[in-house]
């Protein structure tokens, strides 16, 4: 795969995933609430620029958690961020689309749920180690490492909130 | 993994996530196009909770007030302050008798004339005895029934002497009478009397609250059930049980009808203070609508739960008797379209 064609795939990822979260986020919110909607182009653009500043923000923490796993080692190890926000759009979009899916239109769960939030960071985080290790920049130790961190921390703050 | 594999899956992938994404987009561009529909389907949710408690206003009142009756004559002492605090048996008040004291007058007197009879009798007596012994053989026979009867006329005397003295005892004993309080408690003395003996009201130590529960309320309301009692700015307080209710009610005027009950209470509170009455209602109670075909819908997760309960019909409302608990959800308007499992807004 070209270097274009993946920031292509990335850009057009990050649309959709800001997408969704708009539509997520303006369901949640009901948009047919009347002080909503005297607000509600503000509403719009700050759920879009927050979809956006999530996906980008998501990309350079898990960017930050494989510098933190590979801490110790002799081989130095790193991602680019354009490397981990491709892979950050691309794990986080499957579950996501089938996410939408399931609580807009089959109605199975609430937004909210906790266990889909914790499915979601499993996945994400094991579609993120998947594609970054295809470069063959980071190592073994470093996968598992940024896997522990990244499940811990997603789950803990899935229960906490 | 195959280059012409690899394709078909993006692809297949692309395609499914393309549907899905329109299926999505189309259902959310239905639901904030057309709210006025959409909202015709919200259910509303109802938190169970416990029925609030019966609310009343009451009075602490003396449990025993009594009147007490002074006996007629002149007061001698009187023992006790208005508002004094006495004890079963403290004496009160003592009276003197005015008629008693004339009896006693009337009665000295025959004592007095009985003793002066027992000093002529004993005079006599003696005479008889003088002449008896210096007289002489012949006329010591005559003179010996003499004696003999002056003997007789003393011991009469004395008999007569002792009675009148034992009347005169037992009428000095019921000169003076006393008033004594008949149970523990708190007097009030009001010397504003015609007859001079000042009247005393005991209210008993042992305060009970009073307080009346309507005819519509009456079954919530049973001997024995907990009430809290509190003044009206919140202080003092106190739990206390229900002891007695009344089946007759208070007045038989127009309009609504109320029983009074009682509670022990405690002597924190004033004598005619009032006071709030709170007795808390431990049944369930849910709304009618909420029942649709003989069941009801729970709000589990986010989703209708279809559930049978043991419910009572109560006119608007049903009690509760199994199947729900306190903080469940309930869906007040279920209807024919509410399916199990649907996803509720709560």
């Amino acid at each position: 795969m070209t270097k274009t064609t993946r920031n292509i795939l990335t850009i057009l990822g990050t649309v959709v995933l800001m997408g969704i979260m708009f539509i997520s986020g303006l369901l949640s919110l009901d948009a047919t609430n009347d002080q909503i909607s005297e607000q509600k182009s503000i509403i719009m653009v700050t759920l879009a620029v927050g979809g956006l500043v999530s996906v980008i923000f998501s990309a350079l923490i898990s960017k930050l958690f494989i510098f933190l796993a590979q801490l110790g080692q002799e081989v130095k190890q790193s991602v680019s961020f354009m490397n981990s926000w491709y892979a950050t759009v691309v794990s986080m979009l499957p579950f996501a689309v089938i996410n939408a899916f399931l609580v807009i239109v089959l109605n199975l769960y609430k937004d909210t749920n906790k266990i889909a939030s914790i499915v979601s960071s499993v996945i994400s985080t094991l579609l993120y180690v998947l594609i970054v290790r295809q470069d063959s920049t980071i190592s073994k130790r470093t996968q598992i490492i940024y896997i522990v961190i990244s499940l811990v921390l997603s789950i803990g703050m899935s229960l906490a909130f | 993994m195959k280059r012409k594999t690899k394709i078909v899956t993006i692809v297949a992938g692309s395609v499914v996530a393309l549907g899905l994404l329109t299926v999505t987009g189309l259902k959310t561009y239905n639901k904030l196009a057309k709210p006025t529909k959409s909202s015709n389907n919200q259910y509303q949710v109802y938190k169970v909770a416990s029925a609030l408690p019966l609310t009343m206003s009451g009075k602490i009142v003396a449990e025993k007030t009594q009147a007490l009756n002074a006996p007629t004559g002149k007061l001698q002492q009187l023992n006790v302050t208005d508002g004094q605090t006495v004890k079963n048996g403290d004496i009160l008040l003592t009276v003197t008798v005015t008629d008693i004291q004339e009896s006693i007058s009337s009665q000295q007197d025959v004592v007095n004339k009985a003793n002066r009879a027992v000093n002529s009798a004993a005079a006599t007596l003696k005479n008889a005895q003088q002449s008896y012994n210096q007289a002489d053989v012949d006329t010591k026979p005559s003179l010996k029934d003499t004696v003999t009867q002056a003997q007789q006329a003393v011991t009469d005397a004395n008999g007569d002497l002792q009675d009148a003295q034992s009347k005169l005892a037992e009428l000095q004993g019921k000169l003076t009478m006393s008033l004594k309080a008949p149970f523990d408690g708190v007097v009030s003395v009001s010397n504003n009397t015609k007859d001079g003996i000042p009247s005393i009201t005991i209210n008993s130590s042992q305060k009970v609250l009073q307080a009346n529960v309507s005819e519509y309320d009456y079954s919530k309301v049973k001997t024995g059930d907990t009430v809290t009692v509190s003044g009206i700015d919140g202080s003092p307080k106190q739990t206390t049980k229900i002891s007695k209710i009344e089946q007759i009610p208070t007045g038989q005027g127009k309009g609504t009808t109320y029983y009074p009950f009682s509670a022990n209470m405690n002597n924190d509170f004033l004598y005619g203070q009032s006071v709030k009455v709170k007795v808390p209602q431990s049944e369930l109670k849910i709304p009618k609508s909420a029942v649709y075909k003989g069941s009801i819908y729970k709000v589990i997760d986010g989703k209708a739960s279809r559930a049978q309960a043991d419910l009572t019909k109560n006119g608007d409302t049903y009690i509760v008797n199994a199947g729900v608990s306190i903080g469940e959800k309930l869906i007040t308007n279920p209807d024919s379209k509410l399916t199990n499992g649907e996803v509720v807004n709560d």
